[in-house]
């Protein structure tokens, strides 16, 4: 009784945020949404757990695209022009935008779901490197070309074949010379920051954001509430009370940790655990957070659960790997008791189904069948 | 809305608290004969340990009973209930700890087939660079928004579906080498201690550092004013203690923990004696220093409860190992702190005993003292070591300063304390260095004089790693210092070819590496290569002859090479610090084609290479032939046109073409039909020297290159290369026939235009008058920087109408898109684009303009050109740069 109580809360909770965003929305729509000369704004996007974009409707088929912290994009209809006067800083992606050069990895998964794999020509990843399945077999049919990768990208392939928009992760930022070489060969560049949403759906919600680039938010929509069902399911699970470090060691020997406010960190409490690292001060906006060994070592030995991250590192598959990176690890609570997991490899590029890594955490938590987790691995 | 199966499933099952550990339990006693065999399999010395712990049993019991350490009581419990079961379950912890650190010390010694964790920085073929902070990676150490993102992308790229096959090749040579370590180490039968006496490892400021909680203490005041001392604890990872200059061997407990044993004296209690914790795999911890407290008791010895067998303190592991031969090396050392680094070590032996000129950090300290910081302040202050000058050295592109000291070095390998006083706060501060005698390289004798310098060779100056070559390089780029080179020694050990086996791929062929020169250890003349991303550097300084044989030696400034083909072999190499070495047959004088494999992502990634490794074959006892060269080698660098041609490695050089009135190029000829062409960019124009350029990009801007390897190379990517070669007061063009070959690396030298050039994009107009006329060359013009409109010439016109020329941008504006879709080859530009006066633009924009452009044009590996017939003062000269142009399109008719 007490439980249902506790989540009752918890979900008036949560419908009240909604519905504040909801009011929040409705009161400043007409004032937040950028002015742009020669267009008539319309309507915004509704958002439901992303906080890094929004996208802003106009009429006659205009959108405009604002990456919080980043930059706005125009997305101008086919047959259409954009505005004379629009400023420098806005990106013009015109439609149709059927020969991407996908030079980031999150969004692929969101383009199958949106059924869109065929607007991608390019691959900034070749087919090994896919683990969504679609994007290998398209290099391998040739229907996707592999380009180079993001910070050596073939140039003349991508003038070549008309590429019409290149998407690129964060780390383009660190090669700056070579997004403006691609500019200046008259491709816009987009750069998608999902993985800065610190809820995990606000990750796979960036599916609309694609969804307006190819007139597909419809597909968007009804496949991200899918995914929201999640959340429902998560209103009922009670904290555990159970710790959880979720980690990988780097090349240097050194653990990196997940920042407290990163999605993961929020996948793990939603389903009804502890991140131990949870009061890990960090504001320097990373998702990962490198830290000692020692530092590492105080807070997680007595952790009751450690998942590592594989979809970094691949190379941990059982208490012995993961024991070959630091000995000292044999000391850890979750070791001894044989609480370990590895998450699969495919779980970085599974930005579509992400969600369900809830599922699986809730799973380990409550030590159910573990058969039917779609990322975690228990390992020996 | 959808209910997800996943819930009913959740409801249905429900595996109580109870089973599990059964389970578990169940599992272990599953794994155990698994690890036995595996045991079996790996050591000899694992198995006498289960018969001697078979004869401990009862004892074992009861102490693993009381240690129960985390949440063991089950395994406990196995132990009381089947004792056979003892010596397993202790087996597979001994072999639990065993195996991860004889792999750790595999994975530091060789850093090869587990390291697959990808963190950007680093080495070849990860991704930017940085991204990331390592290196490096690594090699280099980058900032990065998103770790998991750059990692994951890392990954994503190039990654080959070999992942488990490199894993079980891999196997076999780990457990090769568990085997080896595990011989190697003692039995793990050391009796816990009991005893409550309040020894800690603390860290500066008291507390005590978890990674090495001592859980057992026993000191005992000896007659002779010292305290014998026993520690035990739990942790696993450390087993060496290293405190006044000894190292301790811990002894291996069952659980995996270790006692130590040791002296020290009695005015040491109660205060902080420096020490470093060492791991069984020969590292030591380094993140902090840490000190060992051992508080003060009184004179009576404490019974202990059980029967101990009386022993003498541990004398120390290693005895003083002999000073190497007399003479002068370098090596590195190591401290045990950040805040007291050693960047350089010089040892000089002399007569036996060692000193050692060690270059710290920074400069904060303004004395040390062979001693502890307690010692040196007691001390009279002429026994204080004073600074003896000063060093400066470049950390991730940055040149810093670092105060030099000469300090006597009792022993390698040994904890040497010492104590640095603090000129600001005027306090002493405890520290320890070790010199490693596995890192001595020699450099010198002890009466040697300064090593020679060589002429200078054009193609050397970017390539060498010394410390001379290093600012060389640094320096090179616009400021143009005489560049004059040490050639670099090695310590004259012919190699040994490494280990190889036949490579089956047919990617590289059997070289011919077959010489005059006789048998013996060379350094090279010159060592280019080109290949990769540039995130890494590879160096040779020795070529070993044997058997009328070349091996050279070549060393990737990475730890993650674990093979390299080459020869039509997979040859093994080997790893120290954050290296990688080969020793490989090579065709001298030539390009020799080398694959590197790294293995920096989870599957093996194969990146080629061309080496050119430049060494005269003629007898050694004579000297340098001058005749076949031009008077003086010395080049200009890039500050003025050359007064004579330089030498360039692997290039015969022909003569001087003659210019007798222009005076912004030169050119000179050299084999095959090469030339190098040398314009002046500088000269007559509003642009400021290189040097003011630098110093203000310096100020301004944050250096957009922090990347450096391990010896302190600048790490760039082609590109980047390329944009410095713009930036000198003359820019160097090699011009290549189609049919002749260059030495790999020299792109890292000059701009390389490799003929024939079939789609100039020509956008000044004196160029394109006398191409597209007097010289008939149109056809290998595709684009212009007029309009089809402002085009004077006919036949021009004509073909942009026909679309076989297109309008590529005017020559400040090059439209980049047209130009690449023209399939552009080489810009030709007029001197306008250099800094002239009254034009729109400021000197700087102007400068920034023509940065940009030579930038955008290097990335699309465009080479371009400035004539700068336009600024030449009167007809004849202007006319001389026809040569340059015929040069370039028309290779038949060279004058």
């Amino acid at each position: 009784m007490m439980r249902r109580k506790m989540f009752a809360g918890y979900r008036t909770a949560v419908l009240t945020a909604i519905l504040a965003m909801g009011f929040g929305m409705m009161a400043n729509a007409e004032t937040a949404a950028p002015d742009i000369a020669g267009l008539v704004f319309d309507s915004k996007m509704e958002l439901t757990y992303a906080e890094c974009f929004d996208v802003y409707y106009y009429q006659d088929g205009y959108k405009l695209i604002d990456v919080h912290d980043s930059a706005q994009y125009l997305i101008v209809p086919e047959g259409k022009e954009a505005p004379e006067d629009v400023a420098e800083d806005i990106r013009v992606l015109q439609q149709p935008l059927d020969t991407i050069y996908m030079a980031a990895t999150s969004p692929m998964a969101l383009f199958v779901a949106l059924d869109g794999l065929d607007q991608i020509r390019l691959s900034g990843v070749d087919a090994s490197g896919w683990t969504v399945q679609e994007a290998a077999d398209a290099i391998e049919d040739g229907r996707i070309l592999f380009a180079g990768k993001y910070n050596e990208p073939d140039y003349e392939l991508l003038v070549g074949e008309d590429c019409d928009l290149a998407v690129e992760s964060t780390m383009i930022l660190h090669d700056p010379k070579v997004q403006e070489m691609i500019e200046a060969l008259d491709i816009p560049v987009f750069i998608d920051r999902s993985s800065y949403e610190s809820h995990p759906l606000g990750r796979t919600e960036w599916i609309k954001v694609y969804g307006a680039m190819l007139n597909k938010e419809d597909t968007a929509e009804s496949f991200f509430a899918e995914q929201a069902a999640v959340i429902d399911e998560m209103a009922n699970y009670e904290n555990t009370g159970k710790t959880v470090v979720f980690f990988y060691i780097n090349t240097t020997g050194s653990p990196v940790v997940r920042s407290p406010k990163d999605y993961i960190s929020s996948m793990i409490e939603i389903a009804g655990g502890k991140n131990a690292f949870a009061d890990l001060p960090d504001d320097s906006g990373k998702t990962s957070v490198q830290i000692t060994m020692e530092e590492f070592y105080n807070t997680a030995v007595d952790a009751d659960y450690l998942i590592y991250n594989g979809s970094i590192d691949a190379t941990v598959n059982s208490m012995e790997d993961l024991l070959a990176k630091d000995g000292l690890l044999a000391d850890f609570k979750a070791v001894q008791e044989g609480n370990v997991w590895v998450t699969d490899k495919s779980m970085y590029q599974a930005t579509d189904t992400i969600g369900q890594l809830m599922n699986d955490i809730h799973l380990m938590l409550t030590e159910q069948d573990a058969s039917g987790m779609r990322f975690l691995k228990k390992i020996q | 809305m959808k209910r997800r199966s996943s819930k009913l499933m959740a409801l249905l099952l429900s595996t109580s608290m109870v089973f599990s550990p059964v389970l578990s339990t169940q599992a272990e006693n599953l794994e155990i004969p698994e690890v036995e065999q595996t045991s079996e399999k790996q050591t000899e010395t694992v198995n006498s340990t289960e018969e001697k712990e078979k004869t401990e049993t009862t004892e074992k019991a009861e102490t693993s009973k009381e240690e129960a350490s985390k949440a063991d009581t089950l395994k406990v419990e196995e132990k009381e209930t089947a004792k056979q079961d003892i010596p397993k379950t202790e087996n597979k912890e001994t072999v639990g700890t065993e195996a991860p650190k004889a792999e750790e010390q595999n994975q530091e010694t060789q850093r090869t087939e587990t390291e697959a964790s990808k963190q950007i920085n680093e080495s070849e073929e990860s991704a930017d660079e940085s991204p990331e902070s390592g290196e490096k990676s690594s090699e280099a150490a980058e900032p990065v928004p998103q770790q998991d993102k750059e990692t994951a992308l890392e990954k994503a790229e190039g990654t080959e579906d070999t992942t488990e096959k490199n894993e079980n090749e891999n196997e076999s040579g780990e457990i090769a080498e568990v085997k080896r370590h595990a011989e190697e180490k003692q039995a793990g039968s050391a009796e816990e201690i009991q005893g409550d006496d309040g020894v800690q490892v603390v860290k500066a400021d008291g507390t005590v550092f978890k990674m090495f909680a001592i859980k057992n203490s026993i000191v005992v005041p000896q007659d002779n004013g010292t305290y014998d001392v026993k520690i035990s604890t739990d942790n696993t990872s450390f087993d060496k203690i290293s405190l006044n200059g000894a190292s301790i061997q811990g002894e291996e407990k069952s659980n995996g923990g270790w006692v130590f044993h040791f002296s020290v004296n009695s005015d040491e209690t109660d205060i902080q004696i420096p020490i470093i914790l060492g791991k069984p795999d020969g590292s030591s911890y380094n993140k902090a220093q840490l000190y060992l407290m051992v508080p003060k008791k009184d004179s009576e010895p404490q019974t202990s409860d059980e029967p101990q067998t009386p022993d003498e303190p541990q004398t120390p592991q290693n005895p003083q190992p002999q000073a190497p031969q007399d003479g002068i090396y370098s090596a590195t050392a190591e401290t045990g702190a950040d805040m007291f680094k050693v960047v350089d070590v010089q040892l000089t032996v002399n007569g036996g005993k060692m000193t050692a000129l060690i270059t710290l950090s920074g400069t904060g300290y303004d004395y040390l003292y062979m001693g502890s910081d307690a010692a040196a302040g007691a001390a009279d202050s002429s026994t204080w070591i004073p600074v003896k000058g000063s060093k400066t050295y470049t950390q991730n592109g940055v040149e810093k300063n670092g105060y030099q000291y000469e300090i006597p070095v009792e022993a390698l390998d040994q904890v040497l304390v010492v104590a640095s006083h603090s000129a600001r706060q005027n306090r002493w501060y405890s520290r320890s260095i070790i010199i490693h005698s596995d890192t001595l390289q020699r450099i010198g004798d002890i009466a040697a004089a300064i090593p020679e310098t060589v002429p200078t060779d054009l193609t050397a100056v970017g390539n060498t790693d010394t410390q001379q070559g290093i600012k060389d390089e640094e320096n090179n780029d616009g400021k143009g210092k005489n560049g004059k080179n040490k050639k670099k020694r090695n310590d004259g050990k012919a190699a040994k070819e490494s280990k190889y086996e036949s490579d089956l791929s047919g990617s590289t062929r059997a070289v011919n590496s077959s010489t005059k020169l006789a048998d013996g250890v060379y350094a090279p003349d010159s060592f280019s290569w080109s290949g990769g991303s540039g995130r890494i550097n590879i160096t040779c300084d020795k070529v070993t002859v044997r058997g009328g044989q070349a091996y050279a030696t070549i060393v990737f400034s990475s730890p993650y090479y674990a093979y390299a083909k080459a020869n039509g072999n997979k040859y093994q190499g080997s790893i120290s610090g954050g290296s990688t070495a080969f020793t490989i047959p090579v065709e001298l004088n030539k390009n020799n084609t080398v694959i590197g494999m790294t293995t920096r992502m989870s599957a093996a990634h194969e990146i080629s290479y061309t080496i050119y490794v430049g060494l005269e074959e003629k007898d050694t006892s004579q000297k340098k032939d001058k005749n076949d060269k031009s008077d003086k080698k010395e080049s200009t660098e890039n500050q003025t046109l050359d007064e004579n041609a330089p030498e360039i490695t692997g290039l015969k050089y022909q003569g001087e073409m003659q210019i007798e009135h222009a005076e912004y190029f030169k050119v000179y000829q050299y084999e095959q039909g090469i030339s190098l062409l040398e314009v002046d960019m500088m000269t007559d124009t509003q642009r400021k020297a290189p040097e003011a350029v630098a110093a203000e990009e310096a100020d301004g801007e944050e250096a957009a290159l922090d990347n450096m390897d391990e010896n302190g190379e600048p790490i760039r990517t082609a590109s980047e290369q390329t944009a410095e070669l713009y930036k000198g007061n003359v820019v160097k063009y090699l011009i290549v026939p189609a049919d002749a070959e260059i030495p790999a690396g020299l792109e890292k030298q000059m701009i390389v235009i490799q003929l024939p050039i079939e789609n100039a994009y020509v956008a000044s107009e004196a160029a394109l008058t006398t191409l597209a006329g007097e010289l008939g060359q149109a056809q290998k013009i595709a684009a212009v920087g007029q309009t089809q409109e402002e085009i004077k010439d006919g036949k021009i016109a004509e073909a942009m109408a026909a679309g076989s020329i297109v309008y590529g941008g005017a020559y400040d504006e090059p439209n980049y898109k047209a130009l690449v879709k023209a399939g552009c080859d080489l810009a030709i530009l007029p001197s306008d684009i250099l800094c002239k006066e009254d034009q729109a633009l400021s000197v700087q924009e102007q400068e920034a303009r023509l940065k940009q452009i030579c930038e955008y044009f290097g990335t699309l590996k465009v080479p371009v050109i400035v004539e700068r017939s336009m600024d030449e003062k009167n007809e004849k000269a202007k006319a001389e740069w026809d040569k340059v142009y015929r040069i370039l399109f028309d290779s038949d008719t060279n004058s």
